[in-house]
């Protein structure tokens, strides 16, 4: 059998503040497996190392211990093939929408993608000409373009209101299905971990570690589970009480 | 700035109060005019300079010497400043340096410039080069460390290139910056070769007013130092028009805002006062 999308073996991030409060633990001993065709929603309280994790996984920062591997092979370093999505969007200013999309790569079909993303008119627009929603389908759109098999998503729907939420969850999904790639979402929020996800996995608090991994085998769109939906949120917040 | 039609006579009225008690006194006779010309003799001698030919001569000459050392001090300042920027620390190292030679007006270094470069054009190249390297150098590797961590991190997950990371997010988020160290510098310059002229030229503005000196010519001094300040302000101005107007996308810099969300945001367009 061929190695697993992504392995992390026994992952521990330490952060050194450089003041008398010493080190801070952020994750401690994190194993996760990952295998191509997931979503996996990964759920814990503000703090408790989430984006560190995602950030390990991307090769922005490296563990303090253990291992991260990408098919097989340690992460060193940022890779195309794993798109990136920050909770702002981060575009940059002077760049048009179509600029910032092909920023990784000129020759991926930009318009396309503005195309299938509803967001065809604006390929010459700068980003301050967008609303929060669509400067996020643009942040998107940009992890899209260079093709990656692995895509990572840091609460990319933080701090949007309710509508537009459901929207972007609707869209996630889409590129999920359509485009094949392998999604690890980041988020606190419980209705989107567990509308999203074909996998929960929810951390403990400071230092992170994984308390509860479960399998959501329900098909998509979830409308249709309501009632299994509306059961796995009483028990995840019955866990989020226990912690 | 920000109001330019509605707010800009309010900073015209106290020159043209002076202006009017300088007619004022002059008309009743209260100037001694061996020290303190009436506004008639100087605006006299302006016109004779102009009708002799001269000044003209003198402004170009001034205005040629800053072009060639302000050109190369842009060309060695910014490339310099952009990659002290990019290189973490760099400021521990060459901080304190920087720092030292700056302090020094660059019109103490004339005698060695003179001795080093000969009589000719090559120390004022050299004063007004060193007048103006400072601020740019300054200004361009703060432009780059001002740029948020966080749009760093888009570039290392997209795997740019450190040419594509140059040209996409080191040269237009630090533009601004960039674009105030050069006005900075083009004002140091230009009081620089003034100063520059007065110890050692035979020509240009400095020269002018250095030599009406000798010739108790009060009227001529004054002519040519209003004319150095309006020639400053003018250069200025123009430079302000160029920087918002050359590429417009580049007016728009990454800030965080609110801590939280990172907006583009329109650059402040001038800085009046923070210069002196």
């Amino acid at each position: 059998m061929s190695a697993p999308l992504l392995q992390l073996q026994q992952v521990s991030k330490k952060f050194n503040d450089g003041d008398a409060r010493g080190n801070v633990l952020a994750l401690r001993d994190v194993n996760l497996t990952v295998q191509k065709g997931e979503f996996v929603s990964i759920l814990g309280p503000s703090g408790c190392g989430k984006s560190t994790l995602l950030r390990i996984i991307a090769g922005l920062t490296a563990p303090t211990a253990g291992r991260c591997l990408y098919k097989g092979q340690p992460v060193t370093k940022p890779s195309l093939e794993r798109g990136y999505v920050f909770q702002d969007p981060r575009l940059f200013p002077w760049l048009t929408v179509l600029e910032n999309i092909n920023l990784a790569n000129s020759s991926i079909n930009g318009e396309e993608l503005l195309e299938k993303m509803d967001l065809a008119e604006f390929g010459q627009a700068l980003p301050h000409e967008l609303s929060g929603g669509m400067a996020r389908r643009v942040a998107l759109a940009r992890a899209l373009a260079p093709r990656p098999s692995l895509l990572l998503l840091d609460e990319p729907l933080a701090s949007l209101d309710l509508p537009l939420r459901h929207n972007l969850q609707t869209e996630l999904q889409r590129i999920w299905e359509q485009h094949g790639v392998t999604c690890i979402l980041v988020t606190h929020d419980i209705d989107e971990a567990l509308a999203l996800g074909t996998r929960l996995i929810m951390l403990s608090k400071r230092p992170g570690s994984i308390r509860y991994d479960i399998p959501l085998e329900l098909s998509l769109p979830r409308t249709g589970h309501q009632e299994r939906v509306r059961a796995l949120k009483t028990q995840v917040l019955e866990w989020m009480e226990v912690r | 700035m920000q109001n330019n039609s509605t707010t800009a006579w309010k900073g015209l009225v106290i020159p043209t109060s002076i202006l009017f008690l300088w007619v004022f006194l002059g008309m009743i006779g209260r100037l001694n005019t061996q020290l303190f010309p009436t506004l008639g003799e100087v605006w006299d001698a302006f016109c004779y300079l102009v009708q002799k030919g001269l000044l003209w001569h003198h402004v170009a000459d001034s205005l040629s010497r800053v072009l060639a050392g302000f050109g190369l001090a842009i060309l060695v300042g910014v490339p310099l400043g952009l990659l002290m920027g990019c290189v973490p620390q760099s400021h521990i190292w060459f901080g304190p340096m920087l720092h030292f030679l700056r302090q020094i007006p660059p019109t103490a270094w004339v005698p060695v410039f003179l001795l080093w470069f000969g009589i000719g054009e090559g120390p004022k190249f050299a004063v007004i080069f060193y007048a103006s390297v400072f601020p740019i150098v300054i200004n361009s590797a703060l432009g780059v460390q001002q740029i948020p961590r966080e749009y760093w991190e888009v570039s290392r997950v997209l795997c740019l290139s450190p040419w594509k990371t140059l040209t996409t997010l080191v040269i237009p988020g630090s533009y601004q910056a960039v674009c105030t160290g050069l006005r900075l510098g083009m004002g140091m310059s230009w009081r620089a070769i003034v100063a520059a002229e007065m110890l050692a030229s035979t020509s240009g503005l400095g020269y002018l007013v250095m030599s009406s000196r000798s010739l108790a010519r009060v009227d001529e001094m004054f002519a040519g130092i209003a004319l150095i300040g309006l020639i400053g302000i003018v250069i200025d101005a123009a430079f302000v028009k160029v920087q918002n107007h050359l590429i417009p996308a580049w007016r728009w810099r990454v800030t965080k805002a609110g801590g939280e969300e990172l907006v583009g945001a329109p650059a402040p367009v001038t800085a009046s006062f923070q210069e002196v």
